[in-house]
């Protein structure tokens, strides 16, 4: 079971999603962290296999964590999570770095996504491609 | 020859009457010429005395236009109800002011007139480019139309005249008439509307911002956790085995109930129902209740009950200034109590907001704007419709705030 960083400031979301990912995905959760910040903090002391991340967070944005997660853990795969249909934030996502990026209404495609990305390819989610 | 004499005799004959009525009539003509001439001369003489005559008369009307006109431009000089000045160009030296410049400055008219602005300290506290970039036009075009600049009263305040100026020659004197009207209040009630609008886009888009992270952070968030427990649903439903996919109803309707909750707070938070059709106090009754409900504010109301007519906007703005006074109370009060009283007054529907929180000061506050944006915003937009709102407040001695709507009465 791979293990993840979920990274999301929605408390409902992320409850719904973390179960989602394990029963239906073989995906563990590892820890949630509400912020960039806490997401940074926490990261070094997890064994994580993928960090799954808000486009949209308090303060500082999914984008900019991505950036520096991949400056300090180039080979940790990040993929975005985001509610907005939007294919800049798409291009914007994968010039950070991200290896993904999933809308979150398409739970079906949030876990292909993540499996695909696990295997080392790059999953953009259909309706912003 | 005596032909020749005869001849002779004839001829001289001949000559002598000749030569004695020549000379008869010589005689006869001499006085003649005189008398001619002289009449002549008198004619000519009448003539000219004629011409010289007319030439008086035309001169006198011609004299009597000039004063006339003279008369005029120094009637509507005197009568002219703005600030009216003439200048000698050359040393700019006053020729003439009228009352009302003199009235402007606090002059005295000896004051003014034969003396330069600078020597009876009338500093206009024009800077240098703009004086030389109103002789350059003044000397291209010899007139200076709406120019707007600013200037030092002799009160100490700078105050904002819009001048003409307009080169004339008056007496063989290069002069210049200057008139001007003081646009002080009308450029600052333009700022003031400015900024006003300015303030009332930032409140849109805070507000709006506000709208738009009640939609992504709340309700999106919980339509997007509803629709995954769906999917297993859905899933289940496809391989025929629910029970395997099971379903947290309870948690999918409590999703569902506050998202409904949600739609319903932000509905009644955009345009309240109550603002259409009720009156101010009960509106503001209805708002406490769902103060108390959302925050647990307890609002005591008191009311006089007269009846009042209040125009829409007024109240619609009386009604939102109340809310945001008793927001301010949950946020920053450190108190949930706090009074609102309704008072009749001849023209005015008094209502104060008042709490015994915390308190602050509110005659620094009030003239701050970094410290009081809201309140001063408010208090603005409140004056802009004919309403009064005074803020006093002590640190410890809790906040009152009264707002004045005028009102119609209505008879009962």
């Amino acid at each position: 079971m791979a293990s993840i960083l979920l990274v999301e400031d929605h408390p409902i979301f992320a409850q719904a999603l973390q179960r989602v990912l394990r029963e239906r995905g073989q995906l563990e959760v590892v820890d949630v962290a509400e912020s960039a910040e806490e997401a940074l903090q926490k990261i070094p002391d997890l064994e994580v296999d993928l960090v799954l991340v808000d486009v949209s967070l308090p303060r500082r944005s999914g984008i900019s964590l991505v950036i520096a997660l991949q400056a300090k853990y180039p080979e940790l795969p990040c993929v975005m999570l985001s509610g907005h249909l939007s294919q800049y934030y798409a291009r914007s996502s994968l010039a950070a770095g991200a290896r993904g990026y999933l809308v979150k209404d398409r739970a079906d495609e949030i876990l292909e996504g993540i499996q695909r990305v696990l295997q080392g390819e790059i999953y953009v989610s259909e309706v912003v491609r | 020859m005596k032909v020749a004499v005869h001849d002779k005799q004839m001829a001289s004959s001949s000559k002598k009457p000749t030569n004695q009525s020549s000379a008869a009539q010589r005689k006869s003509r001499k006085p003649k010429k005189v008398e001619l001439a002289s009449s002549k001369y008198k004619e000519l003489n009448k003539v000219l005395e004629k011409r010289g005559q007319t030439r008086t008369h035309e001169l006198e009307g011609s004299n009597q236009k000039l004063a006339q006109a003279r008369d005029l431009f120094y009637a509507l000089f005197d009568t002219n109800p703005i600030p009216t000045v003439l200048i000698r160009q050359e040393d700019e030296v006053f020729l003439y002011a009228n009352i009302e410049f003199l009235d402007y400055f606090r002059l005295q008219s000896n004051e003014v007139i034969g003396h330069s602005a600078s020597e009876f300290s009338l500093d206009l506290g024009l800077q240098t480019s703009m004086q030389e970039e109103l002789r350059t036009q003044l000397k291209k075009t010899g007139k200076v139309r709406n120019v707007e600049f600013e200037i030092r009263h002799p009160s100490g305040e700078t105050r904002i005249i819009l001048a003409s100026l307009q080169a004339l020659v008056l007496d063989e004197t290069n002069a210049l008439i200057t008139t001007f009207i003081d646009v002080t209040d009308r450029v600052r009630a333009e700022e003031q509307s400015r900024a006003l609008a300015a303030e009332l886009t930032a409140a849109e888009q805070a507000e709006r911002h506000r709208l738009a992270q009640i939609l992504h952070d709340d309700l999106q968030q919980r339509i997007f956790a509803v629709q995954i427990q769906l999917s297993f649903l859905k899933e289940g439903y496809e391989k025929n085995d629910l029970q395997s996919f099971r379903v947290n109803f309870p948690q999918l309707e409590e999703w569902l109930s506050e998202a409904i909750q949600v739609t319903r707070n932000l509905s009644v938070d955009l345009s309240p129902p109550i603002l259409h059709g009720e009156g101010l106090v009960e509106a503001v009754i209805w708002l406490t209740s769902q103060m108390q409900e959302q925050y647990g504010l307890e609002v005591n109301i008191r009311s006089d009950g007269t009846p009042s007519k209040i125009d829409d906007k007024v109240r619609v703005l009386a009604f939102y200034a109340i809310r945001e006074l008793l927001f301010n109370i949950v946020k920053h009060a450190g108190t949930l109590k706090a009074e609102v009283a309704f008072e009749q007054t001849d023209s005015h529907l008094k209502a104060t907001v008042r709490d015994e929180g915390k308190g602050f000061d509110s005659q620094a506050a009030m003239s701050n704007p970094g410290a009081a944006h809201g309140l001063l915003t408010m208090r603005h937009r409140l004056n802009l419709l004919g309403c009064k709102m005074e803020v006093t407040s002590q640190p410890g001695k809790g906040t009152e705030v009264i707002i004045e709507v005028p009102y119609e009465k209505v008879d009962t």
